[in-house]
């Protein structure tokens, strides 16, 4: 029974560190406070880029950063040097900011918060954090509005406050983090990690259409990124070229393999391949290698057709002989077909290429289902990639004579929803040699096509 | 060749029909169909309007439906007779209330059920059934009534349908019959029609396959092309179909409820009995000879017509009511009747008024009375409720009201379907305003980011175009009953509502009205209520009784009132317009309110009737009228035509109407916004009143003013109603300020103005405003006794925003057992969380307890649950160091928690800034003259964009010293829109318009000055 009196204990200050030269020299934090609203997106880049003043750069969300520079005064010659550096770096980003540098990461980060000017001592803090409002805590509404509603306006009136009273209505998290912000307890950060970047580049000394060149650069960076892929035991399956050209935004081409690899020829040959097929806007001059999705490494993925010396007698993987197909004729050059659900004829069936390739595999076609109360009219095998106009048509062919008309019309009328509406009445129509045609007649301008030919 | 459609969808079979009922009639019609069945899937929503629009055209209308059943079997059932329209109605009605909310569920053995012994003509869908063995079973069942449909749609494959349907009919020995299947009335719609699949099926168009169809032949086609797809003989059956069918909705009779009446009376003498009664009550003393003479016209045109069954059915309603103690007042045609006043259906006293039923009730019209009932809004729902008791849900039902398609839901529907962005549709959608019209412009488009000249987005504009005013649910209509003598799911099938326990019929109003069948309106306002709760915080104070008809009339002090346009939460009179007409209008007798409620309407302000009775009645303008019949029928307005009545009687005495054609005419102006028909009346009105000698000049001042009138005009008999409530209130305002605004404020939310004005007004009216605190107020506001023993206003807890009601009740029921020693006390005893106490603290309603709600608000956050053992414990603490609150924080405290203050108006605490910021006072503004340029600046409350006033936006705003008017003109409202909707501290700068005591700003430039408040919140009204 003695649990409920658990919340009689009130919070004890926590002491403050002795209060040595050394200890209080040990830290100092710069707050980065970006003021744009598109903040949040910079963040990272700029940690990133913060990497060359110091390795202790953590993330304060939604809009600012911390760096410990302590470490940097020297190197780079005292504060005022270490904001110059940063100052004009995020300006030649065009971002708005405030910088501001406290010996605590929140002290730092309220002030900049509120463009306060830098504090350098712990004892300072308390008399600087005072007068600001409480709004640069961040704090969640409810708990705003309940200090609000106490007439508790600034970091100041908290203070002025029992602690333990303050806990208890506002919460020990906030008053931990007030301690926090005056020094009063420890507050350790971790380090923002960068991202993995397999990521590669080569530039070239003058511009250069020459596909020979940019396929030897591809094939140097896939021997690095091989290399690297090995070291980390993964594999890719999504690539990118990057194509950087003087004056105008880059080519970007991407790549997705139907399965992840990790050999230099089953990464170099597609990503070749598709270079043949790109269309350069304009003479490169660099070229680029971005990766994607990482998978982690499979031993003992066969090659195919048990070359290399894999044992042969395996069997052929769709994928693999989608890709080597590829390899040959381009991946322009392979396709597949799908019947589709669609009333207009000519969209009556779909070629599949890219990703939707791989993705058909082993589904049934959906076609004719879920169109319970509409029939279908019989179709011809052959139907000519657009329709022509009879007589053309007709000549081709070689149909002569007169053409007989079916009795029966199949009116379509359809499709208005992406410029392509038709409305259309085909028949079935015999020409003298037997030959069985479809044909329509257009609604609109009353002429007739040949859109197929029965076998 | 000749063709009867017997199997057509319209719009009220939901997102499958792309025509309108009366689009596919009147193209059957111009097809020369010889008829047409509407065949809605189970419904006869659309039937109506259907039977309406055939009714002048050489065509049969057929009444049918169609069903598909659990086991997939689809039937369109034809009704030949007015035994079997009863017999489709019950099917589709029980179908209905199987199913949730806009669904219907039926299987074979419902149809068996209904329809076996029955008379309906049944048309066998064969070729949409799945089963093949339903032929046999149907031929069981319908023998001699049922037909396989054959529906040859061109799909490719009419032949091979044809041959099996030859072989199915052969089989079960059916006769075949050809049939369309018709989903719109013109190929216009095949876009229209895809769409709806689309919203139907959840997906965008383009996605949708084969699940659209694959042409536009399910269309109204001519005879001729008909000819071309059926074999003739199958035409043909659809015209003996056809002669097998003999019904028409006109036959259908209503029978009002009997029970009303005792034994041994009939309801002429039960009627007559109740009206005599409740004479003597009304004049102990006798009825004057005026009104005997009135009762007897009006009992023998009921009895004439046979309408004693309605007037005993409303008189039974308001006799339940009055014994409940719900206060309660009839309007419409009837109920300023003698008879309606002696039954005590209305207050409005015959003696007073110079008002015929007969003008009401018409002869030749054939149709039923119109009494609308109002109910204090808190307790319409036990009215309802008697009434559902009373006769049963099989009798009594709610009409519907069709809920149509708005711009942004048509946007929004059209917008998925057509695959655009749920990003661009909102933003679309967005800048549609509440006030904009139904149009969509160009500008808007672009504004939301979207190319009005691409073809996706034209494509979606056209479709939204041609689906607004489309059908898209049935929902209760707000107080409608249809009350009748016999089951009503023989008349009108009856289907689910949204609420639970409600269930509403498939006609609407304008339905019912059209087949001239009974409804009371059973309606809610807020006034009665405040009324009713007047009259009780009188009788608790004063100990005096008082009801509608004890308030003294004619008072000239409350005319006085009136007309300094002091009326704030009165009744009607209250908005801003019409303070802005009252002292130049200056009512002084009961009748000028009943005008004033009427003119201040869109109606009469847009077919400029305003200006010209406001000359004449000052004088300044001669009264002249072209002949003693106009006189007889103007000269209560001063020649001006004013009511809805007044137009109709012009129409009969001077342009030679029937009392039906007049009617038409009403009808036709109601809706000629919306299809612009009035033509032919222009001309038969104005052709008349040549006829009669009237000069043309005049005949067309009259049209202008009849369109003008459009569907605003306001019936004399509803102001007459309303004026009278006006006038209590207004009484009730003038002599008891604080019983009637503590009144207003315990009927909140209701009329045009927020607690904050009510009580502005109140205390403006010398009302001793007292704040809420725990040890007083109670849940209500109520009455004390101040230092003089006149009343003081308390307000009650139920103005602390965030407070539960539960937890006001439980604390004062707890306060009254014993007071509260302190705040843990109270929160203790009262049980209340930490959200309730919170509400109270900062609203300030610890005051006894504490010294300022800052440190009440540290207290009660400092309550915890009290754990059981512990329940005395006090914890120990330090005494915090809190800043006592200042004036401004108090006051904004008290607007974020009240949304009122007893303080200083907030602008009070900002005059030096304003000042500097060259901003005027009201005050000083209303001293200025005509023309001046000023700035000013004041808190928003009220927006209005009133439908008649051309894009004019109107804003009320208030500063520590009044009110002022602003103008904003459409230019200016569509260049500061951000500004006009979002600033609650609106600064304006503009010129000064002053016409006698009216003063408005015509705005120039708009201002947000909103952040000098701080987070000061006031949150304005906007009205339409």
């Amino acid at each position: 029974m003695l649990q409920p009196l658990t919340y009689l204990s009130q919070e004890p200050a926590p002491r403050t560190p002795p209060d040595t030269a050394a200890r209080r020299e040990e830290r100092l934090w710069v707050a980065v406070c970006l003021a744009d609203p598109e903040a949040p997106q910079h963040l990272e880049s700029l940690a990133l880029w913060c990497d060359r003043i110091t390795p202790l750069v953590c993330l304060a969300p939604p809009e600012s950063l911390l760096l410990e520079v302590r470490g940097s005064l020297k190197l780079f010659g005292g504060l005022a040097a270490v904001e110059r550096e940063l100052s004009s770096e995020i300006a030649a980003r065009r971002l708005s900011f405030h910088l501001c540098a406290a010996p605590t990461p929140l002290g730092a980060l309220w002030l900049a918060r509120r463009q306060g000017a830098n504090v350098l001592q712990t004892r300072a803090l308390a008399g600087k954090l005072g007068p600001l409002p409480l709004s640069v805590t961040q704090w969640p509404e409810d708990t705003l509005t309940l200090l609000n509603e106490m007439g508790v306006q600034s970091i100041g009136d908290c203070l002025r406050l029992p602690r333990g009273g303050f806990a208890r209505r506002v919460g020990l998290r906030h008053l931990q983090e007030l301690d926090r912000a005056l020094g009063r307890r420890p507050d350790p950060r971790a380090a923002f990690e960068k991202p993995r970047n397999l990521n590669s580049g080569i530039e070239f000394q003058s511009e250069t259409d020459d596909r020979e060149v940019l396929g030897a650069a591809l094939a140097k960076m896939i021997e690095g990124l091989v290399d690297s892929l090995r070291g980390r035991q993964v594999q890719a399956r999504q690539l990118a070229i990057v194509l950087h050209h003087a004056n105008r935004s880059p080519t970007v081409s991407d790549l997705d393999l139907m399965e992840a690899v990790h050999e230099t020829d089953r990464l170099l040959d597609p990503l070749l391949a598709r270079l043949e097929s790109l269309v350069l806007p304009a003479p490169v001059i660099a070229v680029g290698l971005q990766l994607g999705a990482l998978n982690p490494m499979r031993l003992g993925a066969p090659a195919l057709f048990g070359e290399r010396g894999q044992p042969a007698g395996q069997a052929v993987s769709k994928a693999g002989l989608i890709e080597r197909l590829r390899g040959r004729f381009g991946v322009e050059g392979v396709c597949g077909f799908r019947i589709a659900a669609e009333h207009r004829p000519e969209l009556g069936w779909t070629r599949l290429t890219g990703r939707l390739l791989e993705t058909s595999s082993g589904r049934k076609a959906r076609g004719r289902q879920g169109a319970r109360e509409c029939k279908l009219a019989d179709r011809p095998l052959w139907m000519l990639p657009s329709p022509l106009p009879l007589s053309q048509g007709a000549a081709r062919f070689r149909c002569r004579g007169p053409l007989r008309m079916g009795l029966e019309p199949e009116r379509i009328e359809s499709g208005w929803w992406d410029d392509g509406d038709v409305r259309r009445d085909y028949f079935t129509a015999s020409a003298s040699r037997g030959e069985k045609l479809w044909v329509y007649q257009d609604r609109v301008t009353r002429e007739w096509f040949l859109h197929g030919l029965f076998g | 060749m000749q063709y009867a459609e017997l199997h057509s969808l319209s719009n009220f079979t939901f997102l499958r029909g792309a025509s309108h009922p009366q689009e596919l009639v009147g193209r059957a019609a111009e097809l020369g169909y010889a008829g047409l069945a509407l065949t809605d899937e189970c419904s006869v929503a659309g039937i109506v309007r259907a039977h309406a629009a055939a009714r002048d055209l050489p065509l049969k209308f057929v009444v049918g439906s169609e069903f598909t059943t659990g086991e997939h079997l689809k039937l369109v059932v034809l009704a030949p007779n007015r035994r079997a329209y009863g017999e489709l109605c019950s099917l589709i009605g029980c179908a209905r209330r199987a199913a949730p909310k806009g669904e219907y569920r039926v299987g074979r053995e419902d149809l068996a059920r209904h329809l076996e012994p029955s008379q309906c003509l049944v048309l066998w869908l064969a070729q949409a059934s799945r089963n093949d063995g339903d032929g046999a079973w149907l031929r069981e069942r319908f023998a001699d009534r049922l037909w396989l449909a054959v529906e040859l749609l061109s799909d490719g494959c009419n032949r091979q349908t044809l041959d099996d349907c030859r072989a199915s009919a052969k089989r079960f020995g059916l006769p075949m019959v050809a049939s369309g299947n018709v989903h719109m009335h013109s190929r216009r719609r095949r876009m229209l029609q895809d769409t709806l699949t689309a919203i139907r099926l959840g997906k965008p168009v383009r996605r949708l396959g084969f699940a659209l169809y694959p042409n536009a032949e399910r269309v109204l086609r001519p005879v001729g092309e008909l000819a071309r797809v059926y074999p003739r003989e199958l035409l043909n059956e659809t015209l003996s179909i056809l002669e097998r069918i003999d019904f028409s909705l006109d036959e259908l009779r209503y029978e009002y409820p009997r029970e009303l009446v005792p034994e041994g009376r009939t309801p002429t003498s039960h009627l007559r009995i109740l009206t005599e009664a409740g004479a003597r009550q009304r004049w102990p003393e006798g009825m004057p000879e005026k009104v005997k003479r009135l009762v007897e016209h009006e009992l023998r045109l009921i009895e004439e017509l046979g309408y004693e069954p309605y007037f005993l059915t409303v008189h039974d309603i308001v006799r339940f009511a009055r014994g409940e103690g719900i206060l309660c007042q009839g309007r419409g045609s009837a109920a300023n009747s003698a008879v309606c006043f002696c039954l005590g259906i209305t207050e409005v006293d015959p003696a007073r008024m110079e008002m015929l039923m007969e003008r009401f009730i018409s002869k030749e019209r054939n149709e039923p009375p119109d009494i609308d009932v109002d109910f204090e809004h808190e307790r319409r729902e036990e009215v309802i409720q008697y009434i559902y008791g009373k006769y049963s849900r099989e009798r009594a039902a709610l009409a519907a009201t069709v809920i149509t398609y708005r711009p942004k839901s048509a946007i929004r529907d059209v917008g998925k379907a057509l695959g655009f962005d749920l990003d661009e549709l909102d933003a679309l959608a967005k800048s549609l305003h509440w006030w904009d019209r139904r149009e969509i412009d160009a500008e808007r488009v672009a504004e939301a980011g979207l190319d009005p000249g691409s073809p996706r987005v034209r494509r979606l504009l056209s479709l939204v175009e041609s689906l607004l005013g489309f059908p898209r649910h049935l929902s209760q209509h707000v107080g409608g009953f249809v009350i009748s003598e016999r089951p009503l799911c023989e008349l009108v099938p009856i289907e689910n509502a949204a609420m639970p326990e409600r269930t509403v019929i498939q006609w609407d109003k304008d339905d019912l009205e059209e087949l001239g069948l009974l409804k009371v309106d059973v309606l809610g306002l807020g006034m009665l209520s405040a009324i009713r709760k007047s009259f009780e915080l009188i009788r608790a104070f004063h100990g005096r009784e008082f009801s509608m008809h004890s308030i003294p009339a004619e008072d000239p002090q409350v005319y006085r009132m009136i007309s300094k346009a002091d009326t704030v939460g009165v009744f009607q009179i209250e908005s801003r317009a019409q303070m802005a007409m009252l002292p130049r209008l200056r009512p002084r007798c009961y009748y000028d309110l009943v005008i004033q409620i009427a003119i201040i309407r869109p109606g009469p302000i847009q077919g400029d009737m305003v200006h010209p009775y406001l000359r004449r009645r000052n004088g300044e303008e001669p009264v002249n009228y072209p002949s003693d019949d106009v006189r007889e029928v103007l000269a209560r307005t001063l020649g001006v035509p004013i009511f809805q009545e007044q137009v109709m009687q012009l129409a009969i005495v001077a342009a030679g109407f029937t009392p039906g054609e007049a009617d038409r005419l009403r009808r036709a102006m109601a809706a000629w916004r919306r299809r612009g028909d009035l033509e032919p009346m222009e001309e038969r009105l104005i052709q008349g009143m040549l006829e009669r000698g009237y000069r043309r000049e005049f005949a067309e001042q009259i049209f202008n003013q009849i369109k003008g009138f459009g569907e605003y005009g306001f019936p004399e008999s509803h102001s007459a109603s309303f004026a009278l409530l006006a006038y209590v209130s207004a009484w009730l305002k003038c002599h008891e300020p604080a019983v009637f605004f503590c009144a207003l404020l315990n009927s909140q939310p209701m009329g045009f103005y927020a607690p904050a004005q009510l009580v502005r007004a109140a205390r403006e009216q010398d009302v001793e405003v007292r704040p809420v605190v725990v040890t007083r107020s109670r849940w209500d506001s109520s009455l004390e006794r101040d230092d003089r023993g006149g009343p003081a206003l308390r307000l009650g807890l139920r103005v602390v925003k965030g407070l539960s009601s539960r937890g006001g009740k439980r604390l004062v029921e707890a306060r009254v057992e014993r007071g509260f020693a302190d705040v843990a006390d109270l929160a203790r005893r009262a049980k209340l969380d930490a959200r309730d106490l919170g509400a109270l603290a900062a609203a300030g309603a610890f005051e006894p307890f504490t010294k300022n709600r800052h440190r009440a608000r540290w207290s009660v956050a400092g309550i915890e649950k009290p754990a059981p053992l512990l329940d005395r414990t006090r914890i120990p603490e330090a005494i915090p160091m809190l800043k006592a609150p200042t004036e401004g924080e108090d006051i904004m405290a008290d607007y974020r928690r009240l949304g009122l203050t007893l303080g200083r108006h907030p602008l009070a605490l900002l005059r030096t800034r304003l000042d500097a910021l060259g901003m005027l006072s009201a005050e000083t503004v209303r001293r200025l003259r005509h023309g001046t340029r000023v700035c000013a600046a004041g808190l928003v409350i009220i927006r209005q964009r009133p439908a008649s006033a051309d894009g004019v936006t109107f804003v009320t705003v208030e500063d520590e010293t009044g009110h002022l008017n602003l103008v904003v003109w459409e230019n200016i409202a569509q260049r500061d829109r951000r500004t006009l909707l979002g600033a609650a501290l609106l600064g304006v700068e503009g010129r000064i318009q002053k016409e006698g005591e009216v003063l408005h700003i015509i705005a120039e430039h708009l201002h947000d000055q909103s952040r000098l408040l701080g987070d000061l919140r006031t949150r304005s009204r906007d009205f339409r």
